[in-house]
């Protein structure tokens, strides 16, 4: 469970969970769609689907990710967004600026 | 680790329920008959021979095992499905058992159904998490069809089940807990039927 509450923790990966709502995406649409490095946007899919949060599949050489979310995650995500919790840089963007 | 609960909870509920049917059926008098079978009222409407009636929990248990083991091979980890059958068994060997150690369950509530309820809860939290696999590119709406009609499913089966549990809970007349229930379980199978129907991609 700890590891749904770190993923849930930023805003981000909320973000990126919203999206999937409406149906699987590719993982370049969805690092198409925020303002971050790949490698930034490949450590949040890690992280979510680590937690069970997504589901990647490999499908004609590219990765869909769809929503992998229960009723109790996705009420807790609704909840932490609604605290806005997670706002500064976590572990994965702090990785990046070390990089850079 | 992970792949060892599935396997070791079953086991140890199982020999629990062994146990408690082994010691009900040594305390049985000759030729009792006890209740296996409740119908949606919570009322008795199937009865057995002492012995036979005690054992169809343990038997029950080790084929709804493999059951969900099997499902959990093909369609993901589902452990607290498994948590939530075990839960369902040790009850209903509770029930069956009870008049023998002469505890009666008040005929206002119904444990079975509360059980059934908190199943119904498991069930429509878990159900979001299970997808068919993605096998080409064209059948992504397919998929996504899948997942939205489970996700819409998902809050009737839990809804569902809070409703069922408390009208298993609440003394409430036979007749209005059978429409409440009835209600309940063709509005959480029919409802989703249409929407994955009528769903179209935006």
């Amino acid at each position: 469970m700890d590891a749904v509450f770190d993923a849930l923790s930023h805003p981000t990966r909320r973000r990126v969970l919203e999206m999937l709502k409406s149906g699987g995406m590719t993982a370049g649409e969805l690092a198409d769609a925020f303002p971050v490095s790949k490698p930034t946007m490949s450590g949040h899919f890690a992280k979510l689907r680590n937690a069970g949060l997504i589901h990647a599949e490999s499908c004609a050489g590219t990765i869909v990710y769809t929503l992998n979310l229960s009723v109790v995650e996705e009420v807790v995500m609704s909840f932490m967004g609604r605290l806005g919790l997670g706002g500064g840089t976590d572990e994965t963007e702090r990785m990046e600026e070390r990089n850079d | 680790m992970t792949n060892r609960v599935p396997y070791v909870l079953p086991i140890v509920t199982m020999v629990l329920l062994a146990t408690l049917a082994i010691l009900a059926g040594v305390h049985a008098p000759a030729g009792m008959r006890l209740a296996f079978h409740w119908n949606d009222n919570g009322l008795a409407d199937g009865f057995a021979g002492a012995w036979a009636a005690l054992l169809i929990p343990v038997g029950l248990c080790a084929a709804l095992t493999l059951v969900f083991v099997t499902l959990s091979r093909l369609l993901g980890p589902m452990s607290e499905l498994i948590h939530g059958m075990l839960v369902m068994m040790i009850v209903y060997e509770g029930m069956i058992a009870a008049p023998v150690f002469g505890i009666a369950v008040p005929p206002t509530i119904s444990p079975i159904l509360a059980v059934c309820g908190l199943f119904w809860i498991l069930m429509g939290n878990r159900m979001p998490k299970s997808r068919p696999v993605l096998r080409k590119p064209q059948t992504i709406p397919d998929m996504n069809r899948a997942i939205a009609t489970s996700r819409f499913s998902s809050r009737f089966w839990v809804v569902g089940g809070i409703i069922i549990l408390a009208a298993a809970l609440i003394p409430l007349e036979p007749a209005i807990r059978h429409i409440v229930t009835k209600t309940v379980l063709w509005v959480t199978l029919l409802v989703p039927l249409i929407y994955s129907v009528l769903w179209r991609q935006d």
